[in-house]
């Protein structure tokens, strides 16, 4: 084989190999690509279940307004007193629950202060964390509120309040 | 001779180069096709998950047929599902490829199935109050056949399930004209025959008997294990799942709700002690709701719902 040949045979490894390269090059950046579309589809997972919870939380029957079997579309405040009681001495059970989130109420009407309720000023209070649970290392939270119906059995009256959800880690 | 030597090295290069480039396409294509088989069974969690989570908003019965709706449950493609329980945790197995957990959720339903619909039934647990709301899940082709005798004819028969599910209702059973992959429910005084539930066994149909008597189930699986059961809604989720541990697994889930949901009832009745008159006794209500909270028995359920009803009639704010 001549020079020249040899050259044009080497010249066309070349151009094979550069070809080859650079098209397993493109087809890992779109596999990595397609991979990241996973983890989007994960978290959009996350973001519906979190989105459903503003639906979900105020029918739980842990908050709800019930009598007998019947329930109403409120918020019943001594149950979240409880159950705010119930996280401290559970801890691990609402975290399996919640995960990283802060539940929270607040009185809206009648206009209350923005004291924290606990059980020896249920009278003199607007606001009651429920749950409260950061996430370590993150600084961004997405946040829902609906406004809700809220229930003072020790009185049999009602109010208007917010829930306020937040979700730390999605 | 050095020529040759250059000729078969150039084929050995080749051959190994073209291998190579040949092998990493292949895995390419295998890892591409894994992906995107990822990617359609996150979809169909996510469907389930959605459409889970959309029922249980809903505070009293709720069901959808897959055939008659077609935006209640479709999965889009046939597709293999296995519910299972690890770490007394419920998940869901989809196409043997992903797993995700049904956190917090109680889902009844057969092992595994191999469907493109499912039918769907949502039914709160009231013990006796509002506990949780429980999913039942069956096939559109999934065939249950509940047996009774003349001591249970009477509960059988008042057995409210969904018409959408397909339930026969018989006094007496004959094996040979049940379908293999049923499931087969024996509501009778007494246990059935060790013969039938071999018969049973060797169809591939799944059986277990429910004792009214006694609140106790048993499936017969490879446990064949007598497991007590908390009211009517635990009852139907037995019907609609087919193994001990998955039962179990709810059931666990279940129990921990109900402890929690008592402790919030339990804290309700003192907090409102301290706003009611005098005349309102919620000591003994809170009482049995501190024992209700670790021993979850039908008496006990019974002496909550006559105290509760005591309050409401002695003019005091119920408990629940």
């Amino acid at each position: 084989m001549n020079k020249k040949a040899q050259l044009e045979v080497q010249e066309t490894i070349i151009v094979v190999f550069i070809f080859v390269v650079l098209l397993s090059l493109g087809l890992l950046l779109f596999y990595k690509f397609q991979l990241s579309s996973l983890d989007q589809q994960k978290i959009e997972i996350q973001e519906n279940k979190f989105n459903m919870m503003l639906l979900i939380f105020p029918n739980s029957p842990e908050i709800e307004c019930s009598s007998g079997l019947v329930t109403r579309n409120c918020i019943d405040t001594l149950k979240v007193l409880s159950l705010k009681k119930s996280v401290e001495q559970d801890q691990q059970f609402y975290f399996k629950k919640f995960g990283y989130k802060k539940l929270q109420l607040t009185s809206l009407y009648p206009i209350k202060n923005e004291k924290e309720c606990t059980s020896t000023n249920i009278e003199d209070c607007g606001v009651w964390t429920i749950y409260n649970k950061p996430a370590p290392n993150q600084d961004m939270s997405k946040i829902l509120r609906t406004p809700i119906s809220i229930y003072y059995p020790q009185t049999d009256s009602y109010g208007i309040g917010e829930l306020r959800l937040e979700a730390f880690a999605l | 001779m050095k020529k040759a030597q250059g000729a078969q090295f150039n084929w050995i290069f080749i051959i190994l180069a073209g291998g190579i480039i040949l092998g990493f396409f292949v895995l390419f294509t295998a890892k591409f096709i894994d992906l995107q088989q990822q990617k359609g069974n996150f979809l169909v969690a996510k469907n389930i998950e959605n459409n889970i989570q959309i029922l249980k908003t809903s505070s009293t019965d709720l069901y959808c047929e897959s055939g008659a709706d077609e935006s209640c449950f479709s999965l889009g493609e046939k597709t293999r599902l296995e519910f299972y329980c690890q770490d007394d945790r419920n998940k869901i197995r989809i196409n043997d490829n992903l797993d995700h957990e049904l956190k917090g959720e109680t889902v009844y339903a057969p092992s595994k199935l191999f469907t493109k619909n499912l039918d769907f039934w949502v039914k709160p647990w009231n013990y006796p109050f509002h506990i949780s709301n429980f999913v039942f899940i069956a096939t559109p082709d999934s065939k249950f056949y509940i047996v009774f005798d003349q001591s249970t004819s009477d509960f059988v028969n008042l057995l409210d399930i969904p018409v959408i599910f397909k339930i026969e209702k018989i006094p007496s059973l004959k094996v040979n004209s049940i379908q293999p992959s049923s499931r087969v429910i024996f509501i009778t005084a007494s246990e059935p025959p060790a013969s039938v539930v071999s018969a049973l066994k060797s169809k591939k149909v799944i059986s277990s008997y429910i004792n009214i008597e006694k609140n106790k189930l048993k499936f017969y699986d490879e446990e064949e294990k007598e497991i007590d059961y908390f009211g009517e809604v635990e009852l139907l989720g037995s019907i609609f799942s087919d193994s001990t541990s998955n039962f179990l697994c709810n059931q666990i889930e279940g129990k921990k709700q109900l402890s929690q949901i008592s402790k919030i009832y339990q804290q309700k009745s003192r907090l409102l002690s301290q706003f009611s008159s005098p005349s309102c006794f919620y000591v003994q209500i809170h009482n049995t709701l501190k024992q209700f909270s670790e021993n979850h028995t039908e008496e006990l359920k019974e002496l909550l719902t006559n105290q509760n009803e005591d309050l409401i009639s002695a003019g005091c704010k119920e408990v629940f």
